[in-house]
């Protein structure tokens, strides 16, 4: 009767799932980040990706785009239309960031849980 | 199996779902902010609220935009435009009276009669020309205040004149929209953004003030510091956004008054913080346009953050917001 529910090596096992949910917590957390990038075609939503993973990719409504996702960013990388705004704008990175293509009405949107809350300048 | 050992099988598994639900909360998105992005006015709105989940100003963007393009063939401005007159509804003559007083108020810097030039151009269409000078000059006889007449809700034109709202519309419809984020009282905060043009309301979620990036001109990627806000409105004006590159060589799309040319200004950007959409539009254009000569037309009540050519940013004692720069390169002035 005078047996404790718990020995010695329970405590060890119990920290060791503790430190394995941790682990397991922060990968998920990482994992489900909310930063991606939201791709318009006037109104129209037409694709939404993540920007953590790199990758370089056309959507379908967006004719002679090519988009580039890179170190957690995003950029118009070829643009059909003559002015290249779109093109120079560069990467963006940051919440609720925007390039426009005026042109052929297409915006790429960031929304990334960096704190800021809008983009001047 | 031992009571002893279900007992432990059942504590074990206790401690997994607790941390597990403590993570999971953890890992939960902490801010209720709601993102929608519309193109409205020639641009793409993006509107984030807090405190309600559907967005409820692209409509009204939308409506305003019908009344107030110069190029919309049902628009009241199209029509004063092509017809030399028109019958202006309340938004319309609200507009269009601030203006005309911030064409007249601001030394020629501003001015929304330049119809005649900005559709001569057509900078940032796929339309854009260089136009000879002598068509530019004869184009400038049309610009000027005196060539209107507004009578309540009825307005007239000279021959030839016309209107450009695009330089204050943005701001007037941030204006706008605040009116109907007061009357609904779910909504805690918003910002409301045209781009160049942007409301901040209420309060962000789960801090005292709005947090804004100011773009670096010269890298769009790249932020030169971060400004925290209370509720306002912000404007920026700079040549490096909406241009059109004819022969080789790059077209801003704001224009000098006085020449009818592009502005080739002193400044890379010009951001008002003021409590006025419309007024910020029309005061960042004009200090865009008139360099160092323009500072003295902005009021008290406002402030301006500008990122000159010699990599310093001059912002206005009156600012009032706090501004942390994060590119060494750069200097903060504060005059």
């Amino acid at each position: 009767m005078n047996r404790k529910l718990f020995c010695g090596s329970d405590f060890v096992i119990i920290a060791c799932i503790i430190l394995a949910s941790v682990v397991l917590g922060v990968f998920m957390r990482g994992s489900d980040s909310a930063d991606i990038a939201q791709i318009y075609k006037g109104s129209e939503l037409i694709a939404s990706v993540s920007l953590n993973e790199n990758s370089e990719f056309t959507v379908e409504g967006a004719d002679g785009f090519v988009f580039c996702v890179e170190n957690n960013s995003i950029c118009v990388k070829t643009s059909p239309c003559e002015n290249k705004i779109c093109v120079n704008t560069g990467c963006i990175s940051r919440g609720n960031e925007t390039i426009v293509c005026l042109p052929e009405r297409i915006c790429v949107r960031t929304s990334v849980n960096d704190g800021f809350d809008a983009v001047v300048g | 199996m031992t009571k002893r050992r279900i007992l432990r099988f059942l504590t074990f598994i206790a401690v997994v779902l607790i941390i597990a639900a403590a993570f999971y909360c953890f890992s939960q998105e902490p801010s209720n902010a709601v993102s929608h992005t519309d193109f409205a006015m020639d641009t793409y709105v993006t509107e984030t609220l807090y405190g309600t989940d559907s967005s409820i100003s692209f409509e009204y963007i939308k409506t305003l935009d019908a009344l107030l393009s110069a190029y919309g063939e049902n628009s009241e401005i199209f029509k004063l435009n092509t017809q030399g007159n028109a019958t202006l509804s309340e938004n319309t003559v609200s507009i269009v009276t601030q203006a005309l007083k911030y064409t007249a108020d601001t030394d020629g810097y501003f001015d929304a009669t330049l119809f005649p030039i900005t559709s001569l151009w057509k900078i940032g269409t796929e339309n854009a020309v260089v136009p000879t000078d002598e068509q530019i000059q004869e184009a400038m006889g049309f610009v000027g205040v005196a060539n209107f007449s507004l009578d309540e809700n009825e307005i007239v034109a000279n021959e030839n004149c016309g209107l450009d709202l695009g330089g204050v519309a943005k701001g007037f419809a941030c204006d706008k929209v605040k009116e109907i984020y007061e009357a609904n009282e779910d909504i805690t905060g918003a910002v409301l953004s045209f781009g160049s043009s942007i409301l901040l309301y209420g309060k962000p979620d789960n801090k005292d003030e709005f947090s804004v990036a100011l773009r670096n001109p010269d890298n769009a990627h790249l932020s030169l510091g971060t400004l925290r806000l209370n509720e306002c409105f912000v404007s920026t004006s700079g040549g490096y956004e909406r241009n059109s590159i004819l022969d080789g060589k790059k077209y801003s799309h704001i224009f000098d008054p006085k020449t009818g040319y592009p502005c080739e200004s002193e400044y890379l950007s010009v951001t008002i913080v003021s409590f006025s959409g419309a007024l910020g539009d029309a005061l960042s254009t004009a200090v865009y346009v008139g360099g160092h000569k323009a500072l003295g037309l902005i009021p008290e009540d406002c402030s301006y953050i500008i990122v000159d050519k010699e990599k310093k940013i001059h912002i206005s004692k009156s600012f009032p917001g706090r501004f942390s720069l994060t590119d060494t390169d750069y200097e903060v002035i504060y005059e």
